[in-house]
């Protein structure tokens, strides 16, 4: 019951440490959310997977190494240190690979995961409609019954990576009941006749997600995830997974913080003086959510609830971007000796894409706001209203 | 690595809570009959020997009670000023004084120099006697105390100042036994914000399901519901600084000092949020005296500036964040020197 890591624990870190010196790739990947940039991602997948770095806390049967929460967070802390890309599967594994180990048939975890790990199959969520979006029980595509499946009707919206993704997963009604009732969690084929994506705009032009539109597209029962109308319960174990350390570990900001610091230590000293209190603060929150990480290893309880955890860690994301970009305008200003002025140019536009990046994050996966009415009405126990 | 409060943690907060609450319960029956004074003195001294997190359990408890009295100062500083003095040789007075306030049968009070000059401490009315840390090291005589003009935040004068001359001087303390102390009192201090912060949280939390507007309460509007969510949200997330901090003191971590800083500072900026959004849930009745919310309001205000004025505790972090920032980045997860 202490800090100290096993010497199992050092000895995973160190692996993990080494392997990604040796194979994180110098230059930076072209957007994951374009056709060169998928090529490079997948590949990089593969990369992982077969070095089974992929989905350290799975079963090793599904290319995992069986990691428990801490060695998993200290992985993360190494894949983000080393600069390593962002994991074009992610939502796939995170939401839909997680989902299936859990509530899947092994014949479907066996079907789906190996491809998924890999690279080779990529998978977008599908979960927002234009008029289900905070309120995700208010979902009308529907999922008619027929024989051996459903065939899907309707539009979904804010599909992230759907524009470059080979299957997509999601909620669907399947009957006439309205609310949590009658919801179906089923995956699709995103490049099969019936169904029809079309990209959107992010506020920079990258199409980062989609709009996707089913007309009678076929889906198999054996697509179907838990039982058929028992979709909300299944999702739910997903939403959770979604908002929580899971989706944002800890050591992608520890990774961002770390860079701030640096650039901070190269201001001159008087300089260094303007922006230290904002500096302080969000290493501290930083430190806090990293400390919350360990603690929710130990104990999964109300303390660590995901919609605590949600709005801390986007928020600071966002502050921890700014106090970046603040920064950089100084070094320009200063002259600082330790950049040039191309690596200063390099540096600014690494952290206004990163603000870019953040300033989504109190939106998606349950706004700011709904996780707060969560925590009033669930953990705090005020009356809904 | 663990962050959490044990059953034992857990209870022994729950024990100061209890016994503080109590209305039989003045501080020095408190004191005597829950053995307060030893908890950070070693067991081969006579002390309880608790360590860090014993210390935050007790001082999480002594906030969430909202009393005011100086525990910092007769709980953990003098205490463990005295048993460091008579670890390094000392006079009668000093194993005499330690003797009387491990058994319950004294308090003593706690004093360090100002920006000023002069010897600080607070309630000097209130305890038997007061050790100065300095340097120097010693005694300020009862008659040496003026009360200060300060007030804290509900009128009430609680300072007193001593010339630096009236010290009748002891041996001198080494620099690592005064910042073990200095340490150890801002984790506490840490603790007590965690605890009130809690306390006027519970409070709003209490009042807005009972208080109607509009005929219905007003902990249903989504305005309420988001404030006292934040409270929850900004205390929540400094807790495990405040245990990470007081974990690696115990471990004797090598920037154990610096994370009780920023675990002090963290938590007095959530602990003000979750008492000014508890004035603001209770309205006009928070703003009265006969509401517990004013008391959350003047203790949460008034700790921090007990341990020396808070651009020290900035300097200190941003001196910290310079010279190892390439640890710091990686806090709490560094080889300890060893178990303490």
């Amino acid at each position: 019951v202490d800090l100290q890591l096993s010497e199992e624990q050092e000895a995973r870190r160190l692996e993990a440490r080494d392997w990604l010196g040796d194979n994180v790739p110098a230059e930076q990947m072209p957007s994951m959310d374009t056709v060169s940039g998928k090529s490079a991602h997948q590949a990089w997948e593969k990369r992982l997977a077969d070095a089974r770095w992929s989905v350290v806390q799975w079963p090793a049967e599904f290319g995992g190494r069986d990691y428990g929460i801490v060695d998993w967070l200290l992985f993360e802390e190494e894949y983000h240190a080393a600069g390593a890309p962002s994991r074009i599967n992610h939502n796939g594994l995170t939401l839909l690979g997680a989902t299936l180990l859990e509530h899947g048939t092994r014949e479907q975890a066996r079907r789906i995961l190996p491809a998924m790990v890999n690279g080779d199959q990529i998978w977008a969520q599908a979960w927002s409609e234009p008029g289900a979006g905070s309120d995700l029980a208010g979902v009308t595509c529907r999922a008619e019954p027929v024989e051996g499946g459903f065939r899907l009707t309707g539009q979904k919206i804010w599909s992230s990576r759907a524009a470059v993704a080979d299957r997509g997963f999601g909620l669907f009604r399947s009957g006439p009941e309205k609310g949590h009732r009658d919801l179906t969690y089923l995956m699709f084929d995103l490049e099969a006749d019936g169904v029809e994506v079309r990209p959107i705009r992010r506020i920079d032009g990258d199409p980062v997600f989609a709009e996707i539109f089913f007309d009678g597209l076929f889906v198999p029962d054996v697509d179907v995830i838990g039982d058929r109308g028992a979709g909300w319960s299944v999702a739910m174990s997903t939403a959770s997974k979604e908002r929580g350390i899971n989706l944002r570990s800890p050591g992608r900001f520890l990774a961002v913080v770390s860079r701030l610091l640096e650039l901070w230590r190269s201001l001159p000293l008087g300089w260094q003086e303007v922006h230290a209190e904002r500096v302080q603060d969000v290493w501290t929150r930083t430190q806090a959510y990293r400390l919350q990480g360990f603690a929710a290893a130990v104990d999964d309880g109300p303390a660590t609830h995901a919609s605590i955890g949600k709005p801390f860690w986007s928020e600071l994301d966002i502050a921890l971007h700014e106090a970046g970009l603040a920064l950089v305008a100084d070094l320009r200003a200063a002259e600082s000796p330790t950049f040039a002025p191309d690596d200063i140019e390099a540096e600014e536009s690494t952290w206004r894409q990163g603000l870019l990046f953040a300033l989504a994050g109190p939106i998606y996966a349950g706004t700011n706001e709904i996780q707060r009415s969560i925590v009033a009405e669930r953990l705090l126990g005020l009356p809904r209203g | 690595v663990h962050f959490h409060p044990t059953v034992e943690h857990e209870d022994l907060a729950e024990t100061v809570v209890k016994a503080l609450t109590s209305s039989a319960g003045s501080p020095r029956k408190v004191a005597k009959q829950l053995g307060l004074a030893g908890i950070s003195v070693p067991e081969g001294m006579g002390g309880l020997g608790l360590g860090a997190r014993g210390v935050i359990s007790v001082f999480e408890g002594i906030g969430y009670s909202l009393d005011g009295f100086p525990w910092l100062d007769v709980v953990i500083a003098a205490p463990m000023a005295l048993a460091a003095l008579a670890r390094s040789g000392c006079s009668q007075r000093v194993t005499a004084t330690l003797r009387a306030v491990l058994g319950g049968d004294a308090m003593c009070g706690f004093a360090t120099l100002g920006p000023d000059g002069r010897w600080w401490t607070r309630d000097a009315d209130l305890v038997d006697a007061v050790i100065a840390v300095g340097p120097p090291v010693g005694w300020v005589p009862p008659d040496a105390w003026r009360r200060s003009a300060r007030t804290d935040l509900v009128g009430r004068q609680r300072s007193w100042s001593a010339p630096v001359h009236s010290v009748e001087p002891e041996y001198e303390l080494d620099i690592g036994d005064i910042m073990g102390i200095i340490d150890v009192r801002r984790v506490a201090a840490a603790a007590i914000q965690l605890g009130a912060g809690r306390r006027a949280l519970d409070l709003a939390l209490e009042h807005v399901k009972v208080r109607a507007q509009f005929g219905r309460p007003i902990g249903s509007f989504q305005a309420v519901k988001h404030r006292l969510a934040d409270a929850h949200i900004a205390l929540a997330m400094v807790r495990p600084l405040v245990w990470g901090a007081a974990l690696s003191l115990d471990m004797r971590e090598k920037w154990a000092g610096t994370s009780a800083v920023a675990a002090l500072l963290a938590t007095d900026e959530a602990a003000r949020k979750a008492a000014r959004s508890a004035l603001q849930a209770h309205g006009a009745v928070g703003y009265t005296d006969e509401c517990a919310v004013g008391e959350s309001l003047n203790l949460v205000d008034v700790i921090i500036d007990l341990l020396g004025p808070r651009r020290g505790l900035r300097r200190e972090l941003a001196a910290a964040m310079r010279a190892g920032y390439q640890e710091l980045a990686s806090l709490a997860i560094q080889s300890p020197a060893g178990p303490a």
